[in-house]
């Protein structure tokens, strides 16, 4: 059997950086050159999904798919997010819009936000605009009535990316918690 | 300050108070002090003698009758217990005061308000509101929240500024919300006696536990109050906490700024069961990733 | 713009010659490889959601040479998709400018030979063009 964790964001927020580093195979990327410089500089972007995993002792794995993160693509969001156990929603911080790209990216996984399966991974922040940054998440939160918990991180870094897999993990263990009630 | 004087002790017995009460004080969330023998104190223990002063501050220290215990506000076995006093002084904590953390919050709130020092446990602290930022004259992170939780919150006021150099240096400097969460998470009688046990509370956002206090069971319970209403009681459970823990917790949440919402809606029930849940898995996995908490499973 | 309008002008004349002579080829749409739809013909009409078909066009081709190096099989040429109402091709075109997918939707009943054979003409044309 296999756990699915998905990575979804806007594009070049880090998510395909985020699962070359923690998967424990090659992850498979659909990389195709960027034309569209306007959006990002980037030279490639993900054009259908990434994939890597996480092997696990008892035979089980982790599959982490991310999606392409261009609007374009939201006719497979669903397709890569069916039966995922939990998102993480990469921005990058240093972007004009991050903010509204949050409130859209929420807003297209909603199922997950809503039971708390999806969890924040804010990249590229200075130490000094943390708490700016923090307060701006805080409010689009208490707007859109959710508390999506949110990590300042860096996807290139296993242990923060790590840290996100872990707030999943504990999120699923409360499920099971409190199904057993 | 909140006052203790004492009614009818002889002056050994007054010492045993005074030592006694210096004791406590470092405990309690309000700063008393004993102020010897009178009855102008917002506690009065008088020994047997309730005919001075029947009401709400009176406490009587030693054994009565029945009606007599009906014209004071407690009875306190002579010699007086540490555990007992204690309980008495937090019994008669004002509720509308505020803690030292929501006094720091307070100064805290307005960002365009000039830095403020103050002495705080002999130390100079300042509050720079520009960036969020508590600085101290000398020592490191853990003394600036142990100076400022040795300070009374009516100490803790713009009030009591004190002048400084432009050039003074500051030796450390700690974060407004790491300062207000830790300082908040000490003030266990306070949070005790301003949660209810039995009311659903939910957090209007995430509170940020892995950057102020990275410990698996406070993750869990922010986890569990960012996705739902539940009350002090069903989160113990949940998490394999003290009731105490889990308002401690919530008590913190707010001081830190978080908006922490009364509920009338239980929400113990599972809004949806995804299929792809297995505990084993879970554990291996927590495993694999190597957890943020150095494998310890919180559950 | 990704290309100069003359040779979007020249794509699309393409498109629409092809798609008029060739009674086997209901639409032919050019894309970027990654998603942005260039040019669109069909054949008498028939209509298809142009910028949604590019983006799948692109994620379609990007599986394609994603799905053909797992499999060991270097240089994929495209995809076909097979259905009761006819083919669906789509192929890359590389340049060293950019990067074009080419998806063609053919009609029912159409042989796979003859389907592939013409595909392969309009990425060839297209390839002459973007060299020039």
């Amino acid at each position: 059997m296999a756990i699915k964790v998905i990575f979804v964001g806007p594009m070049g927020a880090g998510k395909t950086t985020a699962i070359a580093a923690i998967s424990d195979i090659p992850p498979v990327a659909t990389e195709a050159r960027n034309h569209d410089k306007t959006m990002h500089v980037k030279a490639t972007t993900t054009v259908a999904m990434d994939y890597g995993e996480l092997s696990l002792d008892d035979g089980n794995k982790l599959s982490l798919y991310g999606i392409p993160g261009q609007r374009q693509f939201s006719f497979i969001w669903p397709i890569v997010s069916k039966g995922a156990l939990g998102g993480i929603l990469l921005l990058d911080c240093s972007m004009s819009d991050w903010a509204e790209q949050f409130k859209f990216y929420i807003d297209s996984f909603r199922s997950l936000a809503n039971s708390g399966a999806m969890v924040v991974g804010l990249n590229r922040v200075e130490e000094d605009d943390k708490e700016t940054v923090s307060g701006v998440i805080q409010d689009c939160c208490e707007n859109l009535e959710l508390a999506l918990p949110y990590f300042f991180m860096d996807p290139r870094d296993p242990q923060d990316v790590n840290l996100l897999l872990e707030a999943l993990v504990i999120n699923a263990e409360l499920d099971h918690i409190l199904q057993g009630e | 300050m909140y006052s203790i004087k004492s009614y009818g002790f002889g002056p050994q017995e007054s010492d045993v108070i005074k030592k006694q009460v210096r004791l406590i004080s470092s405990r309690t969330d309000l700063p008393w002090v004993y102020e010897g023998e009178g009855l102008d104190g917002n506690i009065v223990l008088a020994k047997q003698h309730v005919d001075v002063l029947p009401g709400a501050k009176l406490v009587i220290v030693g054994t009565v009758s029945p009606a007599d215990a009906k014209a004071c506000a407690a009875v306190l076995e002579y010699p007086i217990r540490i555990m007992k006093f204690l309980e008495l002084l937090e019994k008669f904590a004002p509720k509308s005061a505020l803690s030292t953390a929501q006094a720091v919050a307070k100064i805290l709130e307005d960002r365009n308000a000039p830095d403020l020092v103050l002495l705080c446990n002999q130390v100079l602290v300042c509050f720079k509101n520009g960036n969020s930022k508590v600085y101290i004259e000398k020592g490191g992170k853990k003394d600036i929240i142990e100076a400022v939780s040795k300070t009374s919150a009516s100490a803790i006021t713009p009030k009591n500024k004190i002048p400084v150099k432009d050039t003074f240096s500051w030796s450390s400097c700690i974060s407004s919300k790491t300062l207000l969460w830790s300082l908040a998470r000490r003030e266990i009688g306070y949070a005790k006696s301003n949660w209810s046990t039995d009311k659903p509370y939910k957090l209007a956002s995430w509170p940020q536990v892995n950057e102020w206090e990275p410990n698996p069971q406070i993750f869990k319970l922010a986890t569990l109050y960012s996705r739902q209403s539940v009350t002090v009681s069903e989160a113990a459970k949940a998490c394999q906490l003290e009731e105490d823990q889990v308002k401690s917790f919530l008590h913190a949440c707010a001081t830190s700024g978080i908006s922490v919402k009364a509920s009338e809606v239980h929400e113990t029930a599972l809004k949806g069961v995804r299929e792809l849940q297995n505990k084993q898995s879970l554990n291996w996995l927590r495993k694999k990733i190597n957890s943020y908490f150095g494998l310890v499973n919180g559950n | 713009m990704i290309l100069p309008a003359a040779t979007i002008e020249k794509i699309k004349e393409i498109l629409n010659y092809s798609t008029d002579i060739r009674d086997e080829i209901e639409s032919l749409l050019l894309c970027t490889s990654d998603g942005h739809e260039i040019a669109c013909a069909s054949y008498r009409g028939l209509k298809i959601e142009e910028a949604k078909v590019s983006a799948m066009a692109a994620s379609f081709a990007g599986l394609s040479l994603t799905i053909a190096d797992c499999c060991n099989k270097q240089d994929a040429l495209g995809g076909i998709v097979e259905t009761k109402d006819g083919l669906i091709i789509c192929g890359l075109i590389k340049t060293p400018e950019v990067d074009l997918v080419l998806l063609g939707v053919f009609a029912k009943g159409v042989q796979h030979g003859l389907a592939l054979w013409n595909f392969r003409n309009q990425l060839n044309k297209f390839r002459s063009l973007l060299k020039s």
